[in-house]
């Protein structure tokens, strides 16, 4: 019998993400828009995956660097 | 990295080049520390605030204090003028304009704007600088590794100076640092030392898709405890008064080595004041100028741009391609 892992990244720890969706909540809009959020909380899942980061604070700059299609 | 499955929303997937692939034994800690917020309208300055978007500072100046290396500031836009064709900006609170001392590398000053365009986002968390001071940039930047973020700087008192010194002094070189998507407003600088962002003797700096709005110079470049080395100018847009512009990208500095300009859009055009080039360089330039786009009929590159040793291919203006 063979056991399958499911591996599930774990949550992350003090993201830039969590800080601008929080600064959404508080102030109504914050340092990245929806989507760049959206692809700054992948870049961290990434991180997380790869090298084990709890924290990382990536620059816009780098979360645009990223590419989005459909 | 192949094709990937967006975090959120099903319908979107993404693709991770090979940018993004982290490589091994980078750990992220040290590009940390703590996060404080300003909010000009609402804040209180004091102990025990700051450090959360609901206590946050009322000045920059005191969460500046208060800050460490490594550290990032969100800034709030403040309540509109509505009545008024500007937004209403941040001031100084004394008599003092900014200024970012060695000691506080690293840090991150982010603007909370809506959307992610320079002239909208930017443009709403203003930066200007105190109106009496009248020799001092409204941000000085002595550090290196300083990220400045969705931010719209305009002078205040101070006329002949950068808005952003990206400076230097012995032992205090604001080298590495980056601008993306600022706006610049009405800088009134006319050499290459005083520029609306002025990178001083130092190496390496990122300028990239920031808008600069009327400004007799945009970007300057010095020499003066050494030369300037390795910057990238990209993807920015230019919009001047040809009176009163004395060039876009003026170098005063006698060598700059390993310049990038690329992808910018000079909207004017060419200037009829001071240099009367979008870009002129007084010393010898290493690197390339490409893929920009002038706003002129004017066909010939020798006339619109001086440069150095540098290539210049590629760029466009309204009738096509240049030529030499």
């Amino acid at each position: 019998m063979v056991d399958i892992i499911i591996k599930k990244i774990s949550p992350k720890g003090r993201t830039r993400s969590k800080i601008e969706k929080d600064l959404m909540k508080e102030w109504g809009s914050a340092g990245l828009d929806e989507e760049q959020i959206d692809k700054c909380d992948f870049l961290e899942k990434v991180a997380k995956e790869q090298l084990g980061s709890d924290k990382s604070f990536f620059t816009q700059r780098k979360v645009d660097s990223m590419d989005k299609v459909e | 990295m192949s094709l990937v499955k967006g975090p959120r929303d099903s319908n979107q997937y993404i693709v991770v080049s090979d940018k993004v692939r982290f490589k091994r034994g980078v750990r992220f800690d040290d590009d940390w520390g703590d996060e404080f917020y300003v909010d000009f309208d609402n804040g209180v300055d004091g102990a025990g605030r700051g450090r959360t978007a609901a206590t946050a500072f009322k000045n920059p100046a005191y969460a500046l204090t208060s800050m460490s290396a490594w550290d990032k500031l969100y800034i709030r836009p403040r309540t509109p003028d509505v009545a008024g064709g500007d937004p209403q900006a941040i001031t100084p609170a004394t008599a003092a304009n900014w200024s970012i001392p060695n000691s506080k590398y690293g840090l991150s000053i982010i603007g909370a704007g809506r959307g992610k365009n320079p002239i909208v986002s930017a443009y709403q968390t203003r930066l200007q600088g105190e109106s009496t001071v009248t020799d001092t940039a409204p941000l000085t930047v002595l550090a290196p590794y300083v990220v400045l973020e969705n931010l719209s700087f305009k002078r205040g008192g101070s006329t002949g100076v950068p808005l952003v010194n990206l400076s230097s002094a012995s032992g205090a070189y604001a080298f590495a640092s980056e601008l993306y998507r600022c706006h610049l407003h009405m800088a009134n600088g006319q050499t290459g030392s005083a520029g609306a962002v002025q990178i001083a003797s130092h190496w390496y700096a990122n300028i990239q898709e920031c808008h600069f709005e009327r400004c007799a110079v945009g970007i300057g470049i010095s020499s003066s405890l050494s030369n300037p080395v390795g910057f990238h100018i990209i993807g920015n847009t230019f919009n001047q008064p040809l009176a009163t512009n004395y060039g876009d990208i003026v170098s005063a500095a006698t060598l700059v080595e390993r310049v990038k300009i690329a992808d910018n859009h000079f909207l004017h055009d060419t200037p009829t004041a001071g240099k009367a080039r979008y870009i002129w360089f007084q010393g010898t330039c290493t690197g390339s100028s490409e893929n920009n786009y002038f706003g002129t009929a004017t066909l010939v590159t020798a006339t619109i741009v001086t440069l150095s040793g540098i290539l210049d291919s590629g760029s466009k203006c309204s009738l096509g391609f240049l030529t030499s």
